[in-house]
């Protein structure tokens, strides 16, 4: 049985900026991120009476999409053309105003998308979702160690990333 | 800063404050706002599964414009994205089958062409050998 329109709408209302937000931090590029959200939200309609509370809906949403966004970037990565750095553009110049600090943040979206899947999950659920390595663990169906030591050497590798091409930024 | 209200921490990846750089990466990692075309998209959905319950009427106008083709359940496969290939993987099958029959008629049709010949064969030599014992007894099948 699929789930009541009115209730289906506060839920893609209450949760869309989320699901989209994870879609596209994981694919690194929108039109693959809003196909994404569209078949999560699908798949809540179709199945949501079987999720009785707020926190479960928000489980469930971040546990599909984190899955559907890695097997769209799985089926990306095969592809040799997308329109990710199109959209990378349009973000860069619509912030550069801002000054160096929109530049640092432009900068760490767009590296964080050069880091290896695993990595690029748990960074986004941890600085974009807010949620605790163990939450992380949970949702993702993997040991708490896996987690932290993929948070660690993520933030590692996007440190060093980041140290290097703000040199090349300033001296440029 | 939009930050999930359920869940506000300040500490970073080992479990102390946030650093200067994780602060950054937070602000970076701030939630965006969906594009209006997939509010668009789940509305049109949703308008469209209300149709389907409503009535038997195939075709669907949504509220933005432009027809649908609402599939009832059983049919839904067709609009799948593995249909095609589906449809694709029949036509070979059918190719491959009319294909083996064609051959095996085929087959069947030399082997009646070979056996025709060998019995033609056989009766010409009956037939000469016959005609050889006539001769040898002073018929001549000729007069």
């Amino acid at each position: 049985m699929a789930m009541e329109s009115g209730e289906f709408r506060r839920l893609i209302e209450a949760h869309q900026r989320m699901v989209f937000s994870l879609a596209l931090r994981v694919t690194g590029e929108h039109g693959a991120a809003e196909e994404v959200a569209q078949d999560v939200f699908l798949e809540l309609h179709r199945g949501g009476e079987k999720l009785e509370s707020e926190d479960h809906i928000r489980f469930w949403l971040r546990r599909v999409t984190v899955h559907r966004a890695t097997d769209a970037l799985r089926k990306k990565s095969r592809q040799p053309e997308s329109g990710a750095e199109e959209w990378m553009e349009e973000q860069y110049v619509q912030d550069n105003a801002e000054g160096l600090n929109a530049a640092v943040v432009v900068l760490l979206d767009e590296l964080l998308r050069t880091l290896p899947e695993a990595m690029r999950v748990v960074i986004v659920l941890r600085y974009q979702e807010d949620m605790l390595p163990d939450e992380i663990a949970k949702l993702l169906g993997q040991p708490v160690a896996t987690v932290k030591s993929n948070l660690q050497r993520g933030l590692k590798l996007l440190r060093r990333k980041a140290d290097v091409t703000m040199k090349e930024y300033m001296r440029g | 800063m939009d930050r999930p209200e359920e869940m506000q921490t300040n500490e970073g990846a080992g479990g102390e404050e946030f650093d200067a750089f994780e602060q950054e990466l937070r602000k970076a990692l701030e939630r965006v706002d969906a594009p209006p075309t997939l509010r668009a998209f789940l509305e049109t959905a949703i308008e469209a599964e209300e149709h389907r319950k409503r009535t038997s009427n195939l075709w669907f106008t949504p509220k933005r414009g432009g027809k649908l083709l609402v599939l009832p359940k059983p049919w839904r496969w067709m609009a799948s994205p593995w249909a095609g290939g589906a449809v694709a993987a029949l036509l070979v099958a059918g190719v491959f089958v009319t294909g083996a029959h064609v051959h095996e008629e085929r087959v069947k049709q030399a082997q009646a062409t070979q056996q025709f010949e060998q019995a033609t064969q056989i009766t010409d030599r009956a037939l000469e050998h016959a005609r050889e014992k006539m001769r040898k007894a002073g018929v001549d099948l000729n007069q």
